[in-house]
């Protein structure tokens, strides 16, 4: 049976609420640096993902009566922070927008052109900034902080097979732009889009 | 060989069997495929390689010790809000509010009873000297037997602030006169019985307390017409002496003021401090009245 954080905060002395606070301590921080990464290549600027990120903190604070310890708290807090995100930046992140998986297949049945494995990290970053808001945080959530697909669906709120689907096409495109990268090195980038 | 799963659903499958999102028998009939076809083969690797090359490419560290500051910060004072306000705080404020009321009430009955308890003493005390004398000491039993003082002494310069400016060499005068192992301890204007005060009030090394009063006379009040016993013969005035219990009084007048010296000692040592202040004080006091 899972200890309830509030039934302690709720209704109890000073020095359990101190408690509290080291718990929240405790299962909370250790990913504030992963969700300031995701928030800083969402929102493109540090000192508004600060702000999302220190609003995702005092929102979850203020619920973790309802979180139930021991359970993802990873997770929780990340949805906790896109739905912050999504009220900062309602437009930008309108997510209700992405479609199903129509073109899944049509997307990602194709060879990636040849990507040279000494680009740096530099390029990286800047091709994961051309992919828009919305659907760079699929990328995100799933290839960089490796959350599965469900997790991911339950913290945009949308269903697995949406995620799936702009996942492979983002990933497409990615890898695509990085393709781009090398040719402008000199590196060559024929022989794409052999389909089987 | 030709591999029984098609390339295209190979490709189709590739990022879910990266993602490990494949049922079993997806997986084992995508791995059979890749392991037979080079061509799809080296495209896992290459989405794999730049899956990895991305993620350590974000995956950068990141300061966040002043956002972890501010969000400590932030969380608690809403944490000490969401204390303020809780049901159990409600509770605690209740009982706290009733425990200092009930306190309160103590407080203002001993209050009340030290009040009683200070008049009948002053009145039960001043029974034992003469009326002139009673003006004093009734101000010496009230700001100094019924005070509770403070730890620290405040400096000389730091109590005159309280005094009327013209007053204040008062001070000056008996810091500059009484004993060396003295210190003022009080310099202020007071009050007893709607009749007010100069006061100054003194302690010596044993801790004993001595007071200067100046009180503006009253329509006949004076030392001349009493029965008391001259203690000093001052060059134009004399001092006047008495004792009640533990006080000892020494008092003298000029035109308008009442003077007195009144310590919880020896008539000795009362006495004393008395010669050394009346003259300047006399002096000072004329100067007052021009």
């Amino acid at each position: 049976m899972y200890e309830r954080a509030g039934n302690t905060s709720a209704a109890m002395p000073m020095h359990i609420e101190m408690t509290a606070e080291r718990r929240f301590e405790k299962e909370a921080m250790p990913h504030l640096g992963d969700l300031t990464r995701t928030a800083s290549r969402l929102m493109g600027d540090r000192s508004r993902a600060d702000d999302v990120v220190q609003e995702t903190y005092l929102q979850a604070w203020k619920s973790f009566d309802r979180f139930e310890s021991g359970t993802n708290c990873r997770a929780w807090l990340y949805k906790i922070m896109f739905h912050c995100i999504h009220h900062y930046r309602r437009k930008w992140f309108r997510l209700a927008v992405m479609k199903p998986m129509d073109d899944y297949t049509e997307a990602t049945a194709s060879y990636t052109p040849p990507i040279p494995e000494h680009l740096t990290d530099e390029d990286f970053v800047a091709a994961l900034e051309k992919v828009p808001g919305d659907f760079r945080a699929v990328v995100l959530l799933v290839d960089v902080e490796e959350f599965p697909y469900k997790d991911a669906a339950d913290i945009l709120g949308v269903p697995i097979g949406t995620v799936m689907s702009r996942l492979s096409r983002r990933r497409k495109i990615l890898r695509e732009q990085l393709s781009g990268v090398a040719g402008d090195y000199g590196y060559p980038t024929s022989g794409k889009e052999a389909s089987a | 060989m030709k591999p029984e799963m098609l390339c295209e659903t190979a490709l189709e499958q590739m990022d879910r069997f990266m993602d490990g999102a494949l049922s079993d028998a997806e997986t084992e009939r995508f791995a059979a495929h890749a392991g037979a076809c080079e061509k799809c083969q080296a495209e896992l690797e290459l989405r794999e390689r730049t899956r990895a090359s991305l993620r350590r490419a974000i995956r950068q560290p990141i300061d966040t010790t002043s956002l972890g500051q501010r969000i400590h910060a932030a969380v608690h004072v809403e944490a000490s809000r969401r204390f303020r306000w809780q049901p159990h705080t409600l509770a605690l404020a209740a009982t706290l509010l009733i425990a200092v009321s009930v306190g309160a009430a103590y407080q203002l009955r001993q209050l009340w009873s030290a009040a009683v308890d200070q008049d009948s003493y002053i009145a039960k005390i001043s029974e034992g000297v003469t009326t002139i004398m009673r003006v004093g000491l009734k101000d010496h039993i009230h700001c100094v037997t019924f005070r509770k003082w403070p730890k620290e002494t405040p400096k000389v310069d730091e109590l005159v602030t309280a005094m009327e400016p013209k007053y204040r060499p008062v001070a000056t005068i008996v810091g500059a006169n009484m004993p060396k192992n003295y210190e003022i301890v009080k310099a202020h204007h007071c009050a007893y019985r709607e009749r007010n005060y100069v006061h100054i009030a003194m302690k010596d090394a044993d801790g004993k307390y001595f007071s200067l009063v100046l009180a503006r006379k009253e329509a006949g009040e004076t030392f001349a017409s009493s029965s008391l016993r001259r203690v000093l013969d001052k060059p134009n005035f004399a001092v006047y002496g008495e004792n009640v219990e533990r006080f000892q009084i020494a008092g003298f007048e000029t035109r308008d003021y009442l003077a007195y010296v009144i310590g919880d000692t020896t008539t000795e040592n009362n006495t004393r401090l008395a010669g050394t202040l009346a003259a300047p004080l006399r002096e000072f006091l004329d100067s007052l009245e021009g």
